[in-house]
């Protein structure tokens, strides 16, 4: 008899496990809660143009309806309720999910960032642990997610340690052109002894998949690919899950996994405002990111006999370096960055005894890329008097947009116990359920890796010929997000941990929740670490590996070649 | 010192006759992008009778806030949000569901007409779902008292905000100046909307951000007329399906 899956989500992580599932012959049924805004998704004849272009007022338009609510520790702590009402690291809720919006980064993951806890010890006020499995254990998904994608880069240009905690082979396709103004980044880090080279993208630089090469339009960060040239779930995975007969629901909003003695049995959603519906299903993936899927768990009262259930969520924090140069950059050509460098993310332990940690580690430093347009006046209007006179002088001489040369560090977000999704006492959504409610503060960890590397990243645009270089450490860029609270990086981690022991996890090495087996969680809430770099390769990687041992029913099932 | 009304009708001419003058120089796709963004406008703001949503008076009020935020000649150098038509985006999105047909919330794709491509895709606004209209309506219109918007609790719409923030603006400036906010002198009408301190902020912060939207955004959403946003920021705007080469890419 053919096994039902239902899974609960559309991005990454879910439309992986939907693909091998559905190409395994199972009866597949995908629920998104928001829309399709693709033509052709799941036509063997091929995708049409796509409902969204390079328009920067429509993708800041979130749908409303959908608030989260978030407050510090020391505000939980004080039994405040909340702080915060509205946006927080929102992710787009579409078919495809957050790979709708992203620039399509993808880095592995070192083997460190699956043993820090044993590599490197605990840290102080933290939960560190490790991966029930290696980066040996993950390589052949890495390989096989890449090759599904396509990935864009130059395995010789890596430097040495990159090669050693990362090993792999050549990528699919060669880096597309590199960035005027990542260049500019490039020789001043040359000059001071880093070694930056072309970052890992998956868009095509040829033909490749039925899909052409990046033609440079800019609107790549934030925005989607009009013309696929930049992969993302939806034209991959999720376009062979509908091809091999999976179906699609959209609008479709899940409102609990119905369990019964251990057991999942269905899932009840709503499509858009009628009643509540069910479907039965043999097993139930979960991959609505880390925030909604541990919500989805909480509503449904899964899964929390560790009592971690929504515990751990890590966001990435973020350390901005810039300078002004003379020339304009023109970095509204490109995508959206085009070189990264790693020394940040090894981690230092002779800089952190100075603060009792074991080990200070920033991350992947992003290169090139700048504000778009509406974004820029944001920015002077928020300056004292940045608005009348002065916002039109400003927008003319473009200091922080065309003549700004600025880098980002995204760093490690240390996991900490008191850091969590639980459901708010008093918000509700525009379905009546409770929202998400974050309880976040960062481990002085991350400030401190901020308050090291800002400076450094200062000293690579000076080195450059930039002048008024300066650095925005990790806590100050919590005012720029739209909330007080979390760095707004859309980096969602952690939540539904997994691992070997029930009592100190939620789910185990294949994403099967421990209370509830035959629900498998398949997005980046497993993530028991951040690590130090984008994570949506790990996520898809992570989900490869659990639907494949669930799709053969069979832990020692191992990935395929490609078909 | 004039009379501020006569100075608003007065400019009002001199930049229509300006916008003629540019029309003339611009090449063929963006006098396209220009008239099929410009009706709506002319009708909001030249018949006098009010926009979508907005009355007249309240648009007089709301044109002197957005030209004091993005002021254009003679104060400035180049077109500023009057000449954009940023009033006109304004109420156009706060009449969305009054203008009758797909409420401009968000542009359709893939490409507008302006980087090669023969077909406004942008133009082709898409139609709400109903949770995106139930979402919408309640974010735009509030929620007035009607059980299925209230699923927060009561909602002060957008509509409302703007109603009852330019009627504090001019109550401030009978107050202070001993007339309408839009009859002021310019440096009178900054120091009532510029500091904080006459606890208009979260108001003007509000005028600022869609402001912005409209001087800067996509001219579909019927403001940037004529891309004044786009032109003198030297911002070529949506790029594809052209996009760039190689070479614009990499080189300075």
């Amino acid at each position: 008899m053919t096994s039902h899956a239902i899974v609960i989500g559309s991005g990454a992580g879910a439309s992986v496990a939907a693909g091998v599932l559905a190409e395994a012959g199972w009866d597949v049924t995908i629920l998104e809660k928001g829309r399709n805004r693709f033509r052709g998704l799941g036509d063997p004849a091929g995708l049409g143009p796509p409902l969204f272009g390079g328009d920067e007022v429509g993708a800041d338009r979130f749908a409303p309806g959908n608030p989260r609510t978030a407050r510090t520790q020391a505000q939980a702590a004080a039994g405040v309720a909340r702080s915060h009402v509205g946006a927080l690291n929102n992710l787009p809720q579409t078919a495809g999910g957050g790979t709708i919006h992203w620039d399509a980064k993808v880095p592995r993951f070192w083997d460190i960032d699956f043993a820090m806890a044993s590599e490197y010890g605990p840290v102080p006020g933290a939960d560190v642990a490790d991966w029930p499995f290696s980066y040996g254990d993950l390589a052949a998904y890495y390989d096989r997610v890449e090759d599904v994608i396509g990935v864009a880069g130059d395995a010789d240009a890596e430097p040495d340690f990159v090669k050693a905690h990362a090993p792999r082979g050549p990528y699919q396709m060669p880096p597309g052109p590199p960035m005027y103004g990542a260049t500019v980044f490039v020789r001043g880090a040359e000059a001071r002894g880093y070694q930056p080279y072309p970052f890992a993208m998956a868009h095509n630089t040829v033909e490749r998949d039925g899909r052409p090469p990046c033609n440079n339009c800019g609107f790549c960060s934030h925005f989607g690919c009009t013309i696929h040239a930049r992969a993302g779930a939806a034209v991959t995975f999720l376009h062979r899950a509908l091809i091999a007969g999976a179906t699609l629901r959209t609008r479709a909003n899940v409102t609990r996994i119905i369990a019964e003695g251990g057991r999942a049995v269905g899932v009840a959603f709503r499509d858009g405002l009628s009643a509540e519906e069910t479907i039965e299903a043999d097993v139930v993936v979960l991959a609505a990111s880390a925030i909604e899927s541990a919500r989805i768990a909480l509503l449904s009262g899964i899964g929390d006999s560790s009592g971690l259930v929504g515990r751990h969520l890590c966001f990435h924090t973020e350390t901005f370096a810039a300078g002004r140069v003379a020339e304009r950059l023109h970095q509204y050509r490109g995508r959206s960055g085009s070189h990264c460098m790693m020394e940040p993310a090894v981690p230092d332990k002779a800089t952190a005894r100075w603060f009792g940690l074991p080990y200070l580690r920033g991350g992947v430093v992003e290169i090139g890329g700048a504000p778009m347009l509406v974004e820029e006046a944001g920015i002077y209007g928020d300056l004292p008097f940045g608005r009348g006179r002065n916002h039109k002088s400003m927008m003319r001489s473009s200091p922080f947009r065309d003549h700004l040369c600025s880098v980002q560090m995204i760093a490690e977000d240390l996991a900490q116990r008191t850091n969590a999704v639980d459901l708010d006492p008093g918000v509700k959504d525009i379905y009546g359920l409770p929202v998400a409610r974050i309880t976040y503060t960062p481990h002085r960890h991350e400030l401190i890796a901020g308050w090291y590397w800002g400076p450094k990243l200062a000293a690579c645009l000076s080195a450059a010929g930039a002048s008024t270089t300066y650095f925005v450490p990790p806590a100050l860029n919590f005012l720029t997000g739209g909330n007080p609270i979390a760095p707004d990086t859309r980096h969602i981690l952690g939540t539904l941990r997994m691992g070997t022991d029930p009592a100190a996890s939620v789910t185990d090495e294949f994403g099967r929740m421990h209370d509830v087996p035959n629900v498998v969680v398949c997005d980046g809430s497993t993530f028991p670490t951040s690590g130090a770099f984008n994570p949506t390769l790990t996520i898809m990687a992570t989900s490869l590996r659990a639907s494949t041992a669930l799709a053969h029913g069979d832990d020692t099932a191992r990935v395929g070649p490609v078909t | 010192m004039g009379s501020s009304a006569d100075r608003f009708g007065r400019r009002t001419l001199l930049r229509g006759g300006r916008d003629l003058a540019l029309l003339s120089l611009a090449p063929a796709p963006l006098v396209g992008a220009l008239t099929a963004a410009a009706p709506a406008a002319a009708q909001a703001e030249d018949a006098g009778t009010g926009g979508y949503f907005l009355t007249a008076a309240e648009l007089e009020t709301l044109a002197a806030v957005c030209d004091r935020f993005i002021p254009g000649p003679p104060e400035d150098p180049d077109p500023g949000a009057l000449d954009a038509g940023v009033p006109n985006y304004i109420d156009l999105f706060l009449g969305a569901f009054l203008v009758g047909g797909t409420p401009r919330i968000w542009a359709g794709g893939p490409f507008s007409d302006r980087a090669g491509a023969t077909h406004d895709d942008f133009a082709d606004f898409l139609e709400l779902d109903e949770i995106e209209e139930l979402a919408w309506r309640t974010r735009i219109e509030g929620s007035l008292g009607i059980p299925e918007r209230e699923w927060g609790g009561p909602v002060e719409g957008l509509q409302q905000k703007y109603r009852k923030g330019l009627a504090t603006l001019d109550d401030l400036a009978r107050a202070r100046g001993g007339r309408r906010f839009h009859q002021l002198p310019t440096w009178f009408q900054d120091v009532l909307i510029m500091f904080p301190q006459w606890g208009l902020g979260e108001f003007l912060d509000l005028v600022w951000q869609h402001s912005i939207e409209g001087m800067y955004g996509a001219p579909e959403y019927g403001g940037n007329r004529g891309l004044a946003g786009w032109a003198y920021t030297q911002w070529p705007g949506d790029s594809q399906p052209r996009g760039y080469t190689a070479a614009e890419v990499s080189e300075p």
